[in-house]
């Protein structure tokens, strides 16, 4: 679209030649980058759209899995039941914004600690790094087993450690069944490893990206350690930590396989997330208009707080 | 403030003698980076004893990091059931294409909103922004039947589809960062020369971009590889499947051999390791640029 | 049976493998002459007294059949490698395309298939989740087949009745199971006949590391039979009413059994789904008994020369729990014709006999009475049990009814609510649903 001025009135000649070429320009334009932007446009809206449009229409009605067409309409009663009628749905959100509360901000401050460490460290850094990142390119599936493995009850070995090395325990306790408190345990700290790598890598880059003139000309100026992080670091980086906050925080409320795979919602419910509350609602109860309702919910929390975000580091890019 | 002489003196000798840091501190650094790699890498080598358990049925109880008679059993019978090998090779086919599907998609959307101008540009990366949110789960149900609409189910075209139009959004958005702080010198030295948008593109853009597209790699393997969502979903037919289907077969309806179950993902593990070490040092830079600007 | 991840077994009401469990008496002793022939010989009787084997009239067809067999052990070798073979060599005209599928999350994939109109032609499906696809109208009836009169009279009625919904049959039985007592002879040397002997050596046998009775889990499918054993009852005959029976005196009586039972410190950490499983406790001599199904003996127990024994006899007797999968076939399926003649293969006595070998139980009163069977050692007390075992309860809201259910014994054994209060609530909670 040519940006020109809109007038009031009629165009005279003048501006009709000038809106003509700009509208060739425009759509000169426009056959060249179609090419490039076409096909990536298409399968999003064929993939991705479509089917999630699809899901919204589902949430509207009390659907029917064989017949479609036989659905009952209810309009906006699947969200009506889940924000007011639905204990567990509540349950559940509690156990998302939970899980992002923990995770997020340990997996940052340990991740940028790490970045700092390693950022110090002049020799095996590659080293380091790769042992660092190994979890973030584990699937989740195998991580769950994993973890579902160091968390058994009895001789588990977190057990064994707690109680028999560190006595810090008197009995192994039974992570993952035992009560939603104990569950919760495995759950974050699960996430709270696999992400690690993810973030001491950026931090680890946007340090390294710090002109080290800088640095040296606060410690010149007198500036200890403390001080020259506070004032000179913690700044400079402040795009990576908002870019990683964003991530972090839609991937925690994106939260599900460990869950799933972990204690399937259990025990009695109490460890249910937002993912795996809609994924029982439409696969075990067969309330498919429910569960997306419950699952867009959900895709619109995210959606706001990570446009929020997202202001706030346009916000700090302009300064 | 007091001694502020002393701290300007020693600080100016301390960067003429070059960055010195006290002994001690070196050592602690390097004892606390020992102890993290330990906690990270920590569950693996559990998982890594128990596939080399000859024990099949039962954990190791006392848990220990180096079984009694170790034995590489396992993986001989991990390898050899039924199917494990075509699922293995399955992976590397769907993986593969992909990976080359999804770069040139990627690559070339990118490049259309860093560089090019069409209409409702920004609208649309929003919107792509948008759909990175919403949780994909949501259209299993709608996606499924897209598929067998288009008569893609039970084909590795429809996985394609689901793979690369799935990660059009972010790798958009990700690589749309690093493009835009490519300095355009040489793209301009180019289009003087008299060379089109597709030479700027291929010839110019790409080969600078070698870390953005590295990290662009590693994931689009990664996300294939270990998916079973859509690939579970998807492929019904025993000779298209690929490996985590396999690996949830070795979960039986009663009693699930660990040792066999772990020496099955342990070989999963593999190839992603092999690629993260050839790649990792692209990772770095290419996921920070990217990040930053977008 | 499971290890830490018995919950998301309980979740997906997993726990497949066939039980079942039939009322009858005595499988009438008329065996087929070719009972015990192998697949060389003449066309097989699809069971015991009905003749010939119709090809589907000769026509081609290719149909795709899902199964859960276990990989790692015979039973997909069994069927790929002699079971198939023998029936396309009966009918050429018909290929059979048997896929596996994992057991895990097997549910899910089905419904996304029935949703999404990806059906196979037929499947091996659990029994408790065949009422609920029949109510969702995938499935097609049985009962109008060529046939199927005749193989009525052939099969055993518990698990034939898990097939049933609103009075009409939607699938066949394929294979039952139940599960007994399995005890290690060098940790006890007579098993327990009555409920009180039992406790007696769950008492005696705690020590350190050492429990007497390691159960699976604390889901319908390990506690049921305990249940039902000590007197308790889940609903009513028809499955439309939980109160008044589940919550009934001696429904809680049979549960506060089993609470003591934890108490006494006896009861293995399996139960409430912690180290070690019931296998691995088993196996490391942790356990004295577990309760478990015949699949136990190939992959473990008859290693340990581990033996079988009925359930003790309570206050209700000694009743096991069905469990199983029937052989459905899809109402979408084009090849109904060759998917009816595959199945009436599956219940001849050559094939139930072939699955016997490896652990899956025959549902025919012909396979059950035959060498097969009666040769293998610790089939014994599993075709007593099946005697007297009954289902769990057949109505398409068994997903939901198994949650609730789970979730109060599991309450209720950690001693989070008392036995009463716990079955109280869940027999409120599940009324509604078995009414919908």
């Amino acid at each position: 679209m040519a940006v020109k001025p809109t007038l009031i009135g009629r165009p005279s000649r003048a501006d009709a030649v000038v809106g003509r070429r700009d509208r060739a320009r425009a759509l000169s334009e426009l056959r060249t980058a179609l090419p490039f932007m076409l096909p990536g446009l298409v399968l999003v809206l064929v993939f991705v759209v479509y089917p999630l449009v699809r899901g919204l229409q589902m949430s509207l009605y009390h659907w029917n899995l064989v017949a479609p067409s036989q659905s009952q309409f209810v309009g906006l009663d699947n969200y009506v039941r889940a924000l007011t009628q639905d204990p567990v749905f509540w349950t559940a959100v509690r156990n998302t914004v939970l899980y992002a509360v923990i995770t997020v901000p340990a997996q940052m401050a340990i991740g940028l600690g790490s970045a700092l460490l390693l950022n110090a460290a002049i020799r095996g850094r590659a080293f380091f790094r790769a042992l660092f990142y190994l979890p973030v390119v584990t699937s989740w599936l195998v991580v769950s087993y994993v973890f579902a493995y160091l968390f058994s009850d009895g001789p588990g070995p977190v057990n064994a450690l707690l109680v028999n090395t560190l006595h810090i325990l008197p009995a192994p306790i039974d992570w993952v069944h035992d009560s939603f408190a104990s569950a919760e345990v495995p759950i974050n700290l699960l996430g709270i490893w696999k992400g690690i790598g993810w973030n001491m890598v950026i931090f680890l880059a946007a340090l390294q990206s710090i002109p080290v003139q800088l640095v040296e000309a606060a410690s010149v100026d007198g500036a200890g350690p403390w001080q020259r992080f506070r004032y000179i670091v913690l700044p400079l980086l402040r795009p990576a930590i908002l870019f990683v906050s964003v991530m972090l925080l839609i991937g925690a409320f994106n939260v599900f396989i460990s869950v799933y795979l972990l204690t399937g919602g259990g025990p009695q419910g109490s460890t249910e997330v937002w993912l795996s509350y809609m994924w029982n609602q439409a696969f075990s109860y067969l309330d498919f208009g429910y569960g997306t309702a419950v699952g867009l919910l959900m895709g619109l929390s995210v959606i706001a707080i990570g446009l929020t975000q997202r202001r706030m580091l346009r916000g700090s890019a302009e300064n | 403030m007091l001694g502020m002489r002393q701290l300007v003196h020693r600080a100016h000798v301390a960067s003429t003698r070059g960055r010195t840091t006290p002994r001690w501190l070196t050592v602690l650094i390097y004892a606390a980076l020992i102890g993290g790699a330990i906690v990270m890498t920590l569950p693996f080598l559990y998982m890594l004893s128990t596939s080399i358990n000859p024990d099949r049925w039962t954990m190791p109880d006392p848990p220990t990091l180096w079984p009694a008679d170790p034995t590489f059993d396992n993986y001989v019978r991990a390898w050899g059931e039924a199917g494990f090998q075509r699922y293995v090779i399955n992976s590397l086919i769907v993986s593969g294409v992909t990976l080359v599907l999804t770069f040139w998609v990627a690559t070339t959307s990118a490049y259309a909103f860093a560089r090019l101008q069409f209409p409702a540009k920004e609208k649309i990366f929003t919107f792509y922004l948008i759909t990175m949110m919403v949780p994909g789960m949501i259209a299993l149900l709608p996606e499924f039947q897209v598929m067998h609409d288009f008569g893609l189910v039970n084909s590795w075209v429809g996985l394609w589809a689901i793979y690369v139009s799935g990660s059009v959004a972010f790798n958009t958005f990700l690589l749309r960062g690093f493009f835009e702080q490519l300095p355009r010198d040489l793209e301009d030295a180019t289009f003087i020369d008299g060379g089109g948008r597709w030479t700027v593109f291929l010839r110019v853009l790409l080969p600078l971009s070698k870390p953005a597209l590295a990290t662009l790699g590693v994931f689009t393997f990664l996300g294939s590889w270990d998916d079973f969502w859509w690939a579970r979903m998807l492929l019904q037919n025993n000779d298209i499947r690929t490996l985590p289907i396999g690996i949830q077969l070795f979960f039986n309806a009663h009693g699930t051999q660990w040792s066999t179950v772990f020496a099955a993902t342990t070989i999963a593990v593999v190839p992603e390791l092999i690629l993260f070490l050839l790649l990792q040092r692209y990772f770095v830079s290419g996921m920070y640029a990217g990040s930053i600007r977008g | 049976m499971k290890r830490s991840l018995a919950a998301m077994v309980a979740v997906f009401s997993l726990v497949a493998s066939a039980c079942s469990s039939s009322a009858t008496t005595a499988p009438p002793a008329t065996a087929s002459p070719l009972a015990s022939a192998p697949a060389s010989a003449s066309v097989p009787s699809p069971v015991a007294s009905t003749n010939g084997m119709d090809c589907a009239g000769g026509k081609q067809a290719t149909i795709t059949f899902w199964h859960t067999y276990n990989t790692d052990g015979p039973e997909t070798k069994q069927l790929d490698d002699v079971i198939i073979p023998a029936f396309e060599r009966y009918c050429p005209n018909i290929k059979v395309n048997a896929v596996v599928q994992p057991a895990t999350g097997m549910h899910d994939q089905l419904v996304t298939a029935v949703a999404g109109g990806a059906v196979p032609d037929l499947m091996r499906m659990d029994i408790i989740w065949t009422p609920e696809f029949a109510k969702l109208g995938a499935l097609a009836e049985v009962d109008t087949l060529p046939g199927f009169g005749q193989i009525k009279s052939e099969l055993f009625p518990g698990p034939l009745a898990t097939n049933a919904y609103q009075g009409k049959y939607y699938g066949v039985p394929l294979d039952t199971n139940t599960t007994v007592m399995i005890y290690n002879p060098k940790l006890l040397a007579t098993p327990p006949t009555t409920m009180d002997e039992l406790k007696a050596d769950v008492i005696a046998a705690n020590g350190t590391n050492k429990w007497g009775l390691g159960l699976g889990g604390d889901g319908s499918w390990n506690l049921f039979p305990w249940i039902w054993s000590l007197g308790g009852q889940i609903t009513n005959a028809d499955y439309t009413k939980a109160s008044g029976y589940l919550d009934s005196p001696q429904t809680v009586a049979a549960l506060q059994w089993l609470i003591d039972l934890n108490k006494t410190g006896g009861l293995g950490p399996s139960t409430l789904g912690g180290k070690p499983d019931s296998w691995g406790g088993f196996q490391g001599s942790n356990y004295s008994m577990i309760n478990d199904g015949p699949w136990f003996f190939p992959a473990v127990g008859s290693a340990m020369g581990a033996k079988p024994a009925v359930i003790p006899t309570g206050p209700g007797g000694s009743i096991g729990v069905v469990g199983g999968e029937n052989l459905v076939i899809f109402k979408t399926s084009p090849n109904q014709d060759a998917d009816w003649a595959f199945a009436k293969f599956m219940l001849s006595d050559e094939a139930q006999e072939d699955m016997a070998a490896v652990g899956q139980m025959p549902v025919t009163n012909s396979a059950s009475a035959s060498k097969a069977m009666t040769s293998v050692a610790y089939y014994g007390p599993y075709v007593q049990q099946l005697k007297t075992a009954m289902p769990r309860p057949v109505t398409p809201a068994w997903t939901k009814m198994d949650t609730i259910l789970t979730n109060a014994f599991d309450a209720a054994l950690r001693g989070k609510e008392s036995a009463t209060q716990a079955l109280h609530d869940a027999a409120a909670q599940i009324d509604p649903v078995l009414s919908q």
